[in-house]
């Protein structure tokens, strides 16, 4: 699979769903995917809004400069789109896992998604951390979430994500 | 101490830092020239990375201040998210001016000339060397400069931090030195342009820093208002916990709208720049053939240890190639003619140049028929005779980015300070008090339209004056044929 399908998928998922599509969302969305899947496109560390991929940035502006990706701007910011119908080749399991992920996260505020995706990258980086510590760890890189949002996202992260794919 | 520089006057040092300068893998980069080999077309281009590595800590240590001239140290706590000043100051200046120090200390020879031949790139170098060799003597910065910050900082987040990079801080000093407009930048155009000679690049520095100030994020979706009909998936309490939170104040860099124009200036001197310096034809036909001689002195490239990679700068490759110009030993023939044709400043001519935008499997296609039929038709040589270039840029990338401008009639209600209420008050009107750049300025936004990127295919080969005009025809019919359009 190539990076540049994926993220051509994204965006024209994120699109269908009309979420704003920009780059906060596909950014977090593609961490979830890779987060989700066995594969590693994307060296992802925390930024702005949670795990960020500057590699990923630089394939989107890529993207865009070559015409692939159109990137709209009005007063309220930018979003992307593709620019013709292109079709991104991509294995169907993973068109399956973004097509599910987009409908959950694709319309949500990007103050969720940093909570959501900040949280799981913690845990993710800290095996064997107890939730406390996870928390805590979490409030420190991101003071403006309060403890009590940070236990919610952690406990839907172990017991309610799974089920989005079917999966206990 | 003070060090005079030509283009910024004097740039002081304290001793911690006159300590660092002073060490092996920085005085290195006093052999690392800035423009490759572009002395040979602009004589003066012999400017080092060890002077614009000054050069770029002198900016961002100005871009700090004048930020700091106009937000209160409380307030920037404010926004970043901390719940006291602590060492916040230090930690903002000291850590911006030693991540710009020494944002270059893993250059290959001849800069960005000889890069295709790193097996990781430069900011991870530079990133493993202040790990190995700068820990001790960075210990006078305690508690404002950490190595992490550092690596962090320089590789762009490739190596996160202590706190996995999830510090505010570092994103604000990220700007500050590799930002949109930012230091690198800006010393690098007047450098190049001062020591070319190159008129276009210089722009109007002094009050571009002035103009830079703290702008919150635009994004849209930021508030939580969408995050109804969520509840069933999240739960109702956290997605009321969500709409609790309030707005952001997350610092970007921006700049106030009296600074537009000096932002076109340096956009467009960008754009002059690349055209008539970075992407001349002469530069990049040595910067292929320096690059081609290496691939046959390190075929497997560079070393990766990093003492063995440290021995090596421009130095080290101008003894090789005399060397090998002097050696009666003819080993290898095509490293000897690729060695004389820059020792001796023999470079194929340009037969041809053609703005086209080629997808990288055409490129190739291009590349191997052209260099075929070139070799052919005039008994050449493809190694050291014929040399096919692709030199693609994006000019606007400011197109892609958040660059902000604070609208007019905020800016001239202010005093000295930006008060937190009035940033605030940004923070909370952000849509009609900000604006992208480029949807403040007409010249910008025709330029980010008109001109996407550079992209020149250029095809070297060394052919008499007067069969120029037949490889032209060749290469034409090549690019037509492959889909590179009518020429």
């Amino acid at each position: 699979m190539k990076k540049s399908d994926l993220v051509l998928y994204v965006v024209e998922k994120l699109n269908e769903v009309g979420s704003w599509a920009g780059n906060t969302h596909l950014q977090k969305i593609i961490y979830l995917v890779q987060s989700t899947c066995n594969f590693r496109l994307y060296d992802f560390v925390l930024y702005h809004y949670g795990p960020y991929s500057f590699d990923l940035r630089e394939d989107v502006d890529f993207l865009t400069i070559s015409n692939y990706l159109e990137r709209d701007a009005d007063e309220f910011g930018y979003h992307y789109r593709l620019s013709s119908s292109l079709e991104p080749s991509i294995p169907s399991e993973i068109q399956e896992r973004v097509n599910k992920i987009v409908k959950v996260f694709g319309k949500a505020p990007t103050t969720l998604l940093e909570l959501i995706t900040t949280v799981d990258y913690v845990v993710k980086k800290s095996p064997g951390k107890s939730d406390r510590e996870i928390v805590e760890i979490v409030k420190r890189i991101k003071p403006h979430f309060s403890e009590k949002a940070i236990e919610l996202a952690l406990k839907w992260l172990k017991e309610d994500f799974k089920k989005i794919f079917n999966e206990s | 101490m003070e060090i005079r520089d030509p283009i910024h006057g004097f740039i002081h040092l304290n001793s911690a830092e006159k300590e660092l300068i002073n060490t092996e893998p920085f005085q290195r980069l006093r052999n690392i020239k800035q423009l490759g080999l572009t002395c040979y077309l602009y004589p003066g281009a012999t400017h080092t990375r060890f002077g614009h590595s000054l050069g770029v800590m002198h900016v961002a240590t100005q871009i700090v201040r004048s930020i700091l001239n106009k937000h209160k140290i409380e307030d920037l706590a404010e926004y970043l998210g901390l719940t006291g000043v602590g060492h916040l100051k230090d930690r903002l200046e000291a850590t911006t001016r030693l991540a710009a120090l020494f944002h270059d200390l893993g250059h290959p020879p001849f800069s960005h000339s000889s890069e295709n031949l790193l097996k990781k790139e430069h900011e991870e170098y530079s990133a493993e060397i202040i790990e190995t060799y700068y820990k001790e003597l960075l210990r006078p910065f305690d508690r404002t400069v950490y190595v992490e910050d550092l690596s962090f900082l320089i590789t762009k987040g490739k190596k996160a931090n202590r706190i996995f990079g999830g510090d505010p801080l570092l994103s604000l000093i990220q700007e500050i030195i590799s930002g949109e407009i930012d230091a690198d930048r800006m010393d690098y155009l007047l450098r190049d342009s001062h020591y070319t000679g190159v008129a276009y690049g210089n722009f109007d520095y002094s009050r571009i820093v002035e103009t830079l100030t703290i702008t919150p994020r635009l994004e849209r979706e930021t508030d939580g208002e969408s995050a109804d009909g969520l509840t069933e998936i999240f739960g109702d309490e956290l997605i009321s916990e969500i709409k609790k939170l309030q707005i952001k104040m997350e610092p970007r860099i921006g700049v106030e709208v009296g600074g537009i124009y000096v932002v076109e200036q340096l956009l467009i001197a960008r754009y002059f720049m690349f055209n008539q310096v970075y992407f001349h034809p002469i530069r990049r036909c040595y910067d292929a053939l320096l690059d081609r001689y290496l691939s046959k002195v390190f075929p497997e490239g560079y070393p990766e240890d990093l003492e063995e990679y440290l021995s090596l700068d421009d130095i080290y490759v101008m003894n090789l190639i005399r060397e090998d110009v002097k050696s009666e030993k003819a080993e290898d023939a095509e490293r000897k003619k690729l060695a004389e044709s820059i020792y001796k400043r023999d470079h194929p001519r340009l037969v041809f140049e053609y703005s086209v935008d080629l997808a990288e499997e055409q490129l190739n296609e291009v590349r191997e028929s052209i260099t075929k039929a070139l070799a052919e038709k005039f008994n050449l040589n493809e190694n050291t005779d014929v040399i096919v270039d692709w030199a693609e840029k994006s000019i606007t990338k400011i197109q892609q980015s958040d660059f902000l401008v604070i609208a007019d009639e905020v800016s001239k209600n202010l005093n000295k300070y930006w008060s937190i209420e009035k940033m605030r008050e940004i923070w909370e009107a952000r849509e009609a008090k900000l604006k992208h750049v480029f949807q403040v300025s007409d010249l910008i936004k025709m330029l980010v339209q008109s001109v996407k990127k550079i992209n020149k295919l250029r095809v070297y080969a060394r052919v008499r004056k007067g069969d120029i005009d037949n490889a032209w025809n060749l290469c034409s019919e090549i690019v037509s044929g492959i889909g590179g359009g009518g020429v």
